[in-house]
């Protein structure tokens, strides 16, 4: 644990001095003050549009840290063989791949955290002086929980990135395909849905066996997408929040596994 | 040394110029555009566009509004082929996101009154009456629009029924709900509809000058209907002009109209009008 | 012999071959070698002998197709062993945002130091190297010299047995080249085993108890720097006269 530790406090503090890292928090910021300015031209339930904009951005700037800073991260220690000043000490690849992603994981959250914090206070400003323009059941613990699971989400995502990087030869493979897994992680649900309950598809079964089997593969990252739910104050299950959480960390500890064991195969010349 | 300063210099000069003229040039260009601002919808089924936007769909749903809104601030006048459109906006706003007040409101506002399409604003109204159980206004707006624009009474009771039973829901709207189940009071409904949406904190001063006007209006009309009653009940007979009412004492002068000098009369069918329509 | 308690270092008929587009090529043909506890033992070779690969495989970053290895008597791919090593990779790479101190602390730690241990030994290392100016500066700002300095530096931190340099003198200066230089010599003082590779002959002239000659991946010489060819004024030309012996023998 101490080892992972040790890898995972290089990853974060190597991260959080990148100066891409500023730039996304920095952009965030921005998307904040626009904010203010697009709430303004609603003139009902603006809480409601406020809550939206600060939730996507945080989701924005996460899967940016994620696909562009984490998966370059990786693949740049395998590029640059900085990873041999790592496995040419007594450290597994086990602790590499785990402590980079608790390492890039806390860089998620820090930026979940900070842009939670100035999501609240851009929401707070732009609905100055209007607060009865918030939808009737907001709440700021709804809010927190849209930005928790949201977060989860993303390292669901971030889990999967380490696994295609360790899977695929090339970085832009491996941003490629971590692109497509989260698009097909958002829209599964959906898209399984639709095609069940339509007549055009229904004779066709193997179409919906096949679908049914990628939704085992795929993470459903829908479920863990609270934003309507947080901004309006919908009343959330505790059932449902206990069932997504064990789904998502149990499917982050199977990605980074599977990880694992293809990176202990793998060579690294 | 001086030769590349020099041209430098001339470059900077000659095409910094050169911007500037085509950038004002543009922009007038861009100005005339602006009035023939179209909006630009999609025609992509509503789950399709909630996969395009994937967790994004409350912000997508935020930018069709505004889209929307935009369109309709731009424009004077809006063709039949426009206001398809801006109920395809709307429809997909809602698809992307079902709960939002802004997008029924302004089903409400615009494809009713002015788009003139009281079907389709039912239907996108049903959405929200769906997905907001806890808000009595949807359920209200159909009612009124069964009520107002489709002459059906009964849907129209039942959504004002429907409407009245949400907490906070004003009680004029079980009232009416009642009342539209024997059909009568249309003048009287829609005076209290615009009464009670003085109440709305939230007008624009323009707005609420307009609405106090029509109530204002309404209500001279509603005087001047029982004004008409008495006088036919004292005369057996409808008066050839309002003016009588005054000669015959039954009232002191006639009410202002804020939209005219006087009310209208008929006096074949003796009904009041505020205005030209009919 | 390999997994003979007296060798630091030992590579038994190890083959190791890549696969480049569908054709395998072959890097190491049979490697045999055993370096004594103690000796600095040079690992000379033109590019592409196959040098990178056996360190490499020495610190299991790739596994052998054939063959085994051993390190102070642990067996690669059984034994842990890392830790009885210090290896500096050929122009290292580090995590540039991070400073040299950091660097050194969490390779310090990360070989088993406490966390005090970690720092003074990491001053003390940057001291060593002239770069105790720079410890709190961030890397980005380090020249090439400077990085393969720091390269030594996390080497040497957890005071080894075994050193593994992959061509320690590239990239530097004459000053620099001399500060390794005493280094190397300091820890012969002291008893260490320092196993290098490099293409610069006069180092290893001057350093080696021992060389080995590396051609297409199969071991041409090893021994004492005057054994190799008697007849020849220096080391260069004996060691391109071994070279072109073994072309020769090739296209025959």
């Amino acid at each position: 644990m101490t080892k992972t530790f040790l890898v995972a406090k290089i990853a974060f503090k190597e991260g959080t001095r990148n100066r891409a890292l500023h730039g996304i928090i920095s952009l965030g910021i921005l998307l904040f003050a626009v904010n203010i300015i697009v709430t303004a031209m609603f003139s009902w339930e603006m809480g409601k549009v406020a809550v939206d904009m600060g939730l996507s951005v945080i989701s924005l700037a996460g899967l940016i840290i994620i696909f562009f800073l984490g998966i370059n991260s990786l693949s740049n220690d395998l590029e640059r063989r900085t990873i041999y000043l790592i496995l040419s000490r007594p450290l597994t690849k086990r602790h590499y791949l785990v402590g980079k992603f608790f390492g890039l994981g806390l860089l998620v959250i820090t930026s979940s955290l900070v842009l939670g914090v100035l999501a609240a206070v851009s929401v707070k400003i732009a609905m100055y002086g209007s607060e009865s323009f918030m939808p009737a059941g907001f709440s700021w613990a709804t809010f927190c929980l849209g930005i928790i699971y949201q977060t989860l989400s993303l390292l669901i995502v971030l889990a999967l990135s380490v696994l295609w990087v360790t899977a695929t030869s090339h970085p832009f493979t491996a941003l490629l395909v971590s692109v497509i897994s989260y698009l097909v992680g958002q829209n599964l649900e959906n898209v399984t849905s639709i095609i069940s309950t339509s007549k055009v598809f229904a004779g066709n079964p193997f179409l919906i066996k096949t679908l049914e089997w990628i939704s085992w593969i795929f993470p459903n990252l829908a479920a863990f997408d609270l934003k309507t739910t947080a901004a309006y104050g919908l009343p959330v299950d505790a059932a449902y929040l206990a069932l997504t959480a064990a789904y998502g960390i149990s499917y982050i500890i199977v990605c980074l596994t599977i990880a694992t064991a293809i990176f202990n195969r793998r060579e690294l010349p | 040394m001086k030769k590349t300063t020099l041209l430098l210099l001339s470059c900077l000069l000659g095409f910094g110029a050169l911007n500037l003229a085509a950038g004002s040039a543009l922009k007038d260009v861009r100005q005339d555009l602006k009035t023939t601002y179209s909006l630009r919808t999609v025609p992509v089924p509503g789950p399709v566009l909630g996969m395009a936007a994937g967790e994004f769909k409350g912000i997508a749903a935020d930018y069709l509004l505004m889209e929307v809104g935009a369109f309709l601030g731009s424009r004077q006048e809006a063709s039949p082929e426009d206001w398809e459109r801006v109920s395809t906006a709307l429809e997909q706003s809602l698809m992307l996101d079902p709960y939002f007040q802004q997008t029924y409101l302004y089903v409400q506002a615009f494809l009713t009154w002015q788009a003139k399409m009281p079907e389709k604003a039912v239907e996108l109204l049903k959405i929200s009456a769906q997905h907001r159980p806890w808000d009595w206004r949807p359920p209200y707006y159909i009612g009124f629009d069964y009520y107002f624009f489709l002459k059906d009474f009964d849907n129209a009771s039942r959504y004002f029924l429907e409407a009245g039973k949400v907490e906070g829901a004003p009680v004029l709207l079980p009232l009416l709900g009642a009342r539209f189940a024997v059909k009568s009071g249309r003048t009287e409904v829609a005076l209290r509809l615009l009464e009670s949406m003085l109440d709305d904190p939230t007008l624009e001063e323009t707005e609420r000058k307009e609405i106090s006007q029509r109530i204002e209006a309404m209500k001279g009309v509603l005087y001047l209907k029982a004004a008409l009653a008495s006088y036919k009940e004292k005369e057996g007979r409808l008066p050839d002009s309002l003016e009588e009412l005054i000669e015959k004492d039954i009232i002191k002068k006639t009410p202002s109209n804020p939209y005219a000098s006087e009310y209208l009369y008929d006096k074949t069918t003796g009904y009041v009008y505020f205005d030209e329509v009919k | 012999m390999a997994g003979n308690d007296q060798a630091a270092v030992a590579f038994q008929g190890v083959w190791k071959s890549f696969k480049q587009g569908r054709r395998p090529i072959v890097a190491l043909r049979g490697l045999t070698l055993s370096v004594a506890i103690g000796e600095i033992f040079g690992f000379l070779g033109p590019n592409g002998a196959g040098k990178s690969t056996a360190i490499k495989l020495l610190l299991r970053f790739i596994r052998p197709d054939e063959g085994a290895i051993s390190v102070d008597g642990l067996l690669l791919g059984r034994d842990q062993f890392h830790h009885r090593i210090g290896y500096l990779p050929e122009a290292p790479c580090f995590y540039e945002n991070l400073t040299g101190l950091e660097t050194l602390c969490f390779a310090a730690r990360a070989s088993g130091l406490s966390r005090n241990e970690a720092e003074t030994k990491a001053w003390k290392v940057l001291e060593e190297l002239n770069l105790k100016p720079a410890g709190k500066s961030q890397i980005r700002t380090y020249s090439k010299g400077m990085k393969q300095r720091l390269g030594i530096c996390q080497a040497l931190i957890h005071d080894p047995g075994i050193y593994i340099l992959d061509e320690p003198m590239s990239g530097l200066d004459p000053l620099g080249r001399r500060l390794i230089t005493e280094v190397i010599l300091d820890l012969r003082k002291r008893g260490k085993t320092v196993f290098f590779s490099s293409h610069i002959l006069s180092d290893a002239e001057r350093l080696c108890d021992r060389i080995g000659i590396l051609n297409k991946g199969e071991m041409l010489f090893v021994g004492r720097v005057d054994e190799i060819a008697p007849d020849e004024k220096t080391l260069e030309d004996a060691f391109v006269k071994i070279i072109e012996t073994h072309r020769g023998a090739a296209i025959d």
